[in-house]
């Protein structure tokens, strides 16, 4: 019990918004810079260096973005979930601060993964969009997203707003299955998983380095991106608070 | 070096979706590093006000 005591203390310490506005601070700069280099080294791999697909051509060199862009718009929901049911059950601010300025990012991951879809599927299937499950799910998680920004800025009461998208976010969750196992539960023109399946990666080394930097690099993006706009949320809330006056003026 | 930025006949649509990618995710990082620098100008404006409603103008009135 009194280890349980003690974790939550620590918790509720490291959460608390001027120490979350001291660490963070040191962390962006590095995650950010971070996701820069990987990102630029792996759009020149995937771009120039990867083999040319046997059937694809290059055409396939999409998936280094389509694909990593997608997996952020499943994970950057599930982190958006998780974070408003620790605000909900625990009454963690700084959770809250996390899920709502995950909203937008995970918005433009689910958009860029749909839009290079489409890219990627005229060549290849011949046409823009077709209504099977794999599309139709994750065109679904846009409007999840979009839906919680809207309710969010919908509803005066900050607080009752938080409530009513946290229960939002975690009824939501339900589609993250489908949409993952959509290619096997459904008969699509979409192709199945290669990488996040239980067998080995049906993918060539040489096209897989690529597309686990850019995905690793899509990742600290989201983390560097998510506490810059969490520490402006963290800011104006607390705008009352000496210690944020004291920031402001020290930077004035 | 032309040919391997034509990217085979893809070329539109390699690059229309790198290009995509960038501005989307450019955009994204850039707008909150702009919304910090609102939100330091709105709140310094703000402790500048307190400080003159609280401070000068009362002290000027009992020097009356």
């Amino acid at each position: 019990m009194n280890i349980w005591k003690s974790v939550m203390k620590f918790i509720y310490h490291f959460a608390s918004p001027k120490h979350f506005y001291r660490i963070s601070g040191k962390m962006i700069p590095w995650l950010g810079w971070l996701a820069a280099i990987l990102l630029v080294v792996g759009s020149i791999d995937g771009l120039f260096f990867a083999p040319v697909d046997y059937q694809q051509g290059d055409s396939y060199r999409i998936i280094f973005i389509h694909v990593p862009a997608a997996w952020m718009s499943m994970f950057i929901y599930m982190v958006m979930a998780t974070a408003g049911a620790i605000g909900l059950i625990w009454k963690i601010k700084l959770a809250d601060v996390i899920a709502s300025s995950s909203a937008p990012i995970g918005a433009a991951f689910t958009f860029l993964a749909l839009v290079t879809g489409a890219i990627w599927g005229k060549p290849m299937w011949g046409a823009w969009w077709v209504w099977d499950a794999r599309l139709t799910s994750e065109l679904i998680l846009l409007f999840l997203y979009l839906g919680y920004m809207a309710l969010e800025s919908a509803i005066e009461d900050p607080r009752a707003a938080t409530r009513a998208c946290a229960i939002l976010a975690i009824v939501g969750v339900i589609n993250i299955p489908i949409i993952h196992y959509s290619v096997e539960w459904w008969n699509t023109l979409h192709q199945g998983a290669t990488v996040t399946k239980f067998d080995k990666p049906s993918i060539h080394i040489s096209m897989l380095i690529p597309l686990l930097l850019m995905a690793i690099g899509f990742k600290l993006y989201y983390a560097s991106v998510v506490l810059v706009r969490a520490r402006n949320k963290v800011l104006y809330n607390e705008q009352n608070n000496r210690w944020v006056k004291e920031i402001v003026q020290a930077n004035a | 070096m032309l040919e391997m930025l034509q990217m085979g006949k893809y070329g539109a649509y390699v690059w229309s979706s790198y290009g995509l990618a960038f501005f989307v995710m450019g955009y994204v990082a850039f707008k909150p590093l702009m919304d910090k620098k609102v939100i330091f100008k709105e709140l310094m404006m703000k402790y500048r006000r307190e400080i003159k409603s609280s401070g000068t103008p009362s002290s000027d009135k009992s020097e009356l």
